[in-house]
């Protein structure tokens, strides 16, 4: 009866040279010269039924058996057709996510940056522009993927390679006065001005945000493409120009490195085009 | 040699042989212990089905969100799609491409959709409008979005990370660098606004103590112009999203809230609950 039924449906053909067709077609039975199986395609198309396992431990294993490599099976627990390398069980598709973090580079925010000015004499406010904020890859969370290529020295990251990048920057702040306008920036130098920043972006702060109760974090996201050469850095801004200014005010802000709002970090991705 | 080999298939064709296994080999031999099927060549492949384009793959139907019906049974199965250039598989559900870049099963991934509306309703009063943020003096109306712990794949909401899902919160299973985003979909109508924006505020708030305490992750403002200055009522759909790449330690909680400030005479919106507009996003990098 089986027998009957494979005959009905399929055809099977097995060539001189000991390559095997399955076809539903008469007309479309030859095996491909460089295949040794060749399942034949229909429209609409049927497709081709591997064994499957429920988890990967389920499927035989051998260890140092050279005949067995290039095995599939596909393992239900996580959706994932596995390869057999003659040791182990590999997933084809943990390979391509696992590697993912290959393409990332976290640098964190080894200390505090406090930003003050003074209202000076017949002024009507003060401003701390662009301080620099130091940067490290040697935190707890730091790490550098290999296949991104970035330096660090003097808390300015060089890009090594021109590509297509991610940078997603995150921080925050105690204020210890109200009304100052607090802005944490993105910046670029290129490699024939090295020493030239140029905002590509900053997160403010504003006393709407502080009105819905937010605490002053900034979290800023931009893709760039980048020359190899380019230098990135954060900077911190403050502007203080009270209702009433009067002479000898003070304000002051600190970006924190870390406390219950979270670390301070910058998330560097290649993107992969 | 050739002629074994043919002998050898057609045995096991006929249920003849009492091994269950196949080999397809030019040279003879017999087939792994461990494989049912083994195919033996040192220089030619394996062809298996393709199809031109993913609307001739088995269960296709466009009207579904995940564009596949859904058949347990098919589970494992495999066809190469010449479209994009490569195999899919399909889990019982959908038709997964082997490269993953967009793919749809991640094990890194969790998306939760919003389990119930909450409501902003607001009114005018003497120039004082309890929705409007600069004239409340500190008082908002912000309010926490309740999850719902709901998978479903063809909705593309999953729980990959196996997170716990609370009420309104989710808990961050291990210790990583993770993306969060936050999207509420807001609808509503108001009326008289004068030509003033609508804003829409959505946050991500998270809490390192079990829930004691909640500080601010991100926030974003997203604003519906105002139109016309006189304003006979506006309505609509409209979409604001916040997210931050933070690294989170175990058990920390992420949750969603969302406020909206108007100066309208009489407004009212909520949120949607459906899985499309409103929904937490996490992925783990590392």
């Amino acid at each position: 009866m089986k027998k009957t039924h494979f005959m009905l449906f399929c055809m099977l053909t097995v060539s001189g040279y000991a390559q095997v067709s399955i076809s539903t077609n008469p007309s479309d039975h030859e095996p491909h010269p460089n295949a040794i199986l060749d399942v034949k395609s229909t429209v609409p198309a049927k497709a081709v039924l591997l064994p499957s396992v429920s988890q990967i431990s389920n499927a035989a294993n051998p260890v140092g058996d050279n005949t067995f490599k290039g095995a599939l099976v596909y393992n239900k627990n996580n959706a994932s057709v596995y390869e057999h390398d003659g040791t182990r069980w590999k997933s084809t598709y943990d390979y391509v996510v696992e590697t993912k973090p290959q393409y990332f580079a976290h640098f964190s925010r080894p200390s505090n940056v406090t930003l003050s000015c003074t209202i000076p004499f017949l002024g009507t406010g003060c401003t701390v522009s662009n301080v620099i904020i130091p940067i490290s890859n040697s935190g707890s969370s730091d790490f550098q993927g290999t296949n991104i290529n970035l330096s660090l020295a003097s808390n300015i990251i060089t890009v090594n390679e021109a590509a297509l990048y991610r940078i997603t920057y995150r921080s925050f702040a105690a204020l210890a006065t109200a009304s100052s306008d607090l802005k944490l920036k993105l910046q670029k130098a290129n490699a024939a001005t090295p020493t030239t920043f140029a905002d590509i972006d900053s997160q403010s702060f504003t006393s709407d945000n502080a009105r819905l109760g937010y605490n002053p974090v900034f979290n800023g996201s931009i893709v760039i493409q980048l020359n190899a050469g380019d230098k990135i850095s954060l900077s911190g801004y403050m502007q203080y120009s009270p209702l009433i200014p009067l002479p000898g005010l003070t304000a002051s802000a600190t970006f924190q490195n870390n406390g219950t709002n979270g670390t301070g970090e910058l998330v560097f991705e290649k993107v992969i085009l | 040699m050739k002629t074994q080999i043919f002998t050898f298939l057609f045995s096991v064709l006929l249920g003849a042989s009492v091994s269950s296994q196949i080999l397809i080999s030019k040279t003879g031999g017999s087939p792994n212990v461990n494989a049912l099927l083994d195919i033996k060549d040192s220089s030619r492949g394996l062809i298996l089905t393709k199809t031109n384009t993913i609307g001739n793959f088995p269960l296709y139907n466009a009207a579904v969100e995940d564009h596949f019906d859904d058949l347990p049974s098919l589970e494992g199965a495999l066809l190469y799609n010449k479209e994009d250039k490569q195999y899919y598989k399909y889990d019982g559900t959908i038709w997964i491409p082997a490269l993953q870049l967009g793919g749809f099963y991640n094990p890194f991934e969790a998306r939760t959709k919003a389990n119930g509306a909450k409501n902003w309703t607001c009114v005018s009063l003497l120039g004082i409008n309890t929705c409007d943020l600069t004239q409340l003096f500190g008082s908002n109306n912000r309010q926490t979005i309740p999850l719902s712990n709901l998978t479903n794949r063809s909705q593309l909401l999953v729980n990959n990370l196996n997170t716990q899902v609370g009420t309104d919160y989710i808990v961050i299973p291990a210790a990583g660098l993770y993306h969060v985003s936050g999207v509420v979909g807001f609808s509503g109508t108001s009326l008289l606004g004068f030509g003033q924006d609508v804003s829409y505020w959505v946050n991500l708030d998270v809490s390192y103590d079990n829930g004691t305490s909640w500080s601010t992750l991100a926030f974003k403002e997203t604003s519906q112009s105002g139109g016309i200055f006189i304003d006979l009522g506006q309505s609509g759909n409209k979409s604001a999203s916040v997210s931050s790449t933070v690294t989170l330690p175990a058990n920390s909680r992420i949750r969603l809230a969302a406020a909206v400030s108007t100066s309208s005479l009489i407004s009212t919106y909520s949120n949607s609950t459906d899985h499309t507009d409103t929904f937490i996003n996490v992925q783990r990098i590392r």
